[in-house]
């Protein structure tokens, strides 16, 4: 007995110690309690569908991450492919006289240009041949000149849907009239004005003079004051005109060979040859 | 359901455990049959043996009693999927241990620890009991104490995955191949970090050991 009481206690028996930490039999009779109350709610509740799915995704637990970041990737290629390619409608729908036509697919949606025309008068609305430049940089006389009857089907957002099936719709319709009466009633007197506008405020934008402008640099500065006295060395007569005729003609490299030459300190001054 | 599957993937070496893998196995077979009865067999065989578990993972009586409910509650709504690729045991052990660990990262601010009694009549802690208090002079009660709060103290220091493999080799004697099929990872993982949270609590229980 005393031979066990000198054994070493390591780690493990310390640990094993956990082993016998052991609640109360009593413990398990409202263990048992419990647990059946819970069992008899488990077997009454209902059961989500999504539980009772096959065991098949069990496996890709651990893929789940890559998974998900595989079919983001998948999806921004696909979306970014479709955006760049994405065709613009060529063909024009029979019997329609609305033409769409696009310079190149891939090209930018701001250099496509988007001629319609047309070819048959409809009931309510005159007969105006259009072309409407979308380009980001086309003059504003275009767009001035654009009829609004001819936007009825871009804003009904349907390029290629038809004149006829679009304006088939009352609030077409009504779109429609409306358009054509505020065009008939001087839409271009109104853009006649937007342009005066235009131009004024382009005038009043030509004529102020931005506050940096005003300002002189530094090195504008000193090549003044290193002109001055040298320039009246050299000419020998304190003439504005003279003075800023001959500064101009001094080349950079006479200006500074003579700065380096001359220099002065104090009540001395020093010239080198 | 053959047998050597279960074997092959649990390395259930030992001949007692290969038979009371195939027992449970028919168990399970009788309530996936219809006799929900019979899963009470399972509750009363493994009962102690997973609150031992979630208890020393927990630190806490109360919760370690809900999670083994909760973990029982889960396999029985669940055994209609239970195929037999691994055993029961393992199987059931799965879902207690992650239970636990999703339950101590929820609160894991929040954890309270309250100690269960050690049942000093069972020989191998009758025998290191002894061993430790053979000094004269020493409350043998209030040292058992003292060590049983350093113990978990030195636990619960390890982390949740330190401490679940710990838990399973030193306190349930699973061997690392169940360990690792448990906590779904493999055996150099499960060894690598036995060995990492031994080290830990020899620095933090030196004093209680003796040469």
């Amino acid at each position: 007995m005393s031979h066990d009481r000198k054994r070493p206690v390591t780690l493990e028996d310390l640990l094993r110690l956990k082993r016998a930490e052991r609640p109360a039999p009593e413990f398990w009779d409202r263990f048992d309690r419990e647990l059946r109350a819970k069992q008899l709610a488990a077997l009454v509740q209902k059961r989500p569908w999504w539980r009772d799915l096959p065991p098949v995704f069990a496996g890709l637990r651990r893929y789940h991450v890559p998974l998900g970041a595989a079919a983001v990737l998948a999806l921004t290629v696909v979306a970014v492919r479709n955006y760049v390619v994405m065709p613009v409608p060529a063909t024009p729908a029979p019997g329609t006289g609305l033409a769409v036509t696009s310079r190149t697919e891939t090209q930018p949606i701001s250099e496509i240009a988007i001629e319609s025309s047309r070819t048959e008068a409809s009931s309510n609305v005159a007969p105006l041949a259009v072309v409407a430049a979308v380009e980001t940089d086309a003059p504003v006389e275009n767009s001035s000149a654009m009829g609004f009857s001819s936007v009825i089907p871009l804003i009904a957002g349907t390029l290629g849907a038809s004149p006829a099936a679009v304006e088939s719709t009352p609030l077409a319709r009504s779109m429609a009239a409306n358009l054509a009466a505020v065009e008939t009633a001087g839409t271009r007197m109104l853009l006649g004005r937007v342009d005066t506008f235009e131009a004024r405020l382009d005038g009043n934008r030509s004529n102020t003079i931005e506050p940096l402008q005003q300002m002189t640099s530094p090195a504008e500065v000193r090549l003044a004051r290193y002109r001055s006295p040298l320039v009246a060395t050299i000419s020998g007569e304190p003439n504005d005109r003279t003075g800023e005729r001959i500064a101009r003609r001094i080349s950079d490299d006479r200006l500074y060979d003579q700065i380096s030459r001359i220099g002065a300190r104090g009540d001395r001054v020093q010239v080198r040859f | 359901m053959d047998a050597t599957k279960i074997l092959g993937k649990t390395l259930v070496a030992s001949p007692e455990r290969r038979q009371e893998a195939d027992a449970d196995l028919a168990i399970v077979r009788q309530v996936q049959a219809g006799d929900v009865a019979a899963f009470d067999r399972l509750i009363t065989k493994y009962r102690e043996r997973v609150f031992g578990i979630v208890y020393n993972l927990s630190g806490n009586r109360e919760d370690a009693a809900d999670l083994t409910q909760d973990a029982f509650i889960k396999a029985f709504q669940s055994i209609h999927r239970f195929g037999g690729q691994s055993s029961f045991f393992t199987w059931l052990y799965r879902i207690a241990v992650n239970s636990s660990l999703s339950h101590l990262r929820k609160s894991r601010l929040r954890s309270f620890f309250s100690l269960e009694r050690i049942d000093s009549d069972e020989p191998v802690a009758k025998e290191i009991i002894a061993a430790l208090t053979d000094k004269t002079g020493v409350d043998r009660d209030a040292y058992v104490r003292e060590l049983q709060e350093k113990l978990n103290d030195a636990m619960q220091k390890l982390s949740i995955r330190h401490r679940t493999v710990v838990t399973l080799f030193e306190v349930d004697g699973l061997s690392h191949q169940e360990i690792a099929d448990i906590m779904d990872c493999s055996v150099g993982t499960v060894r690598s970090r036995l060995h990492y949270a031994k080290q830990l609590l020899q620095a933090e229980l030196q004093p209680y050991m003796r040469r």
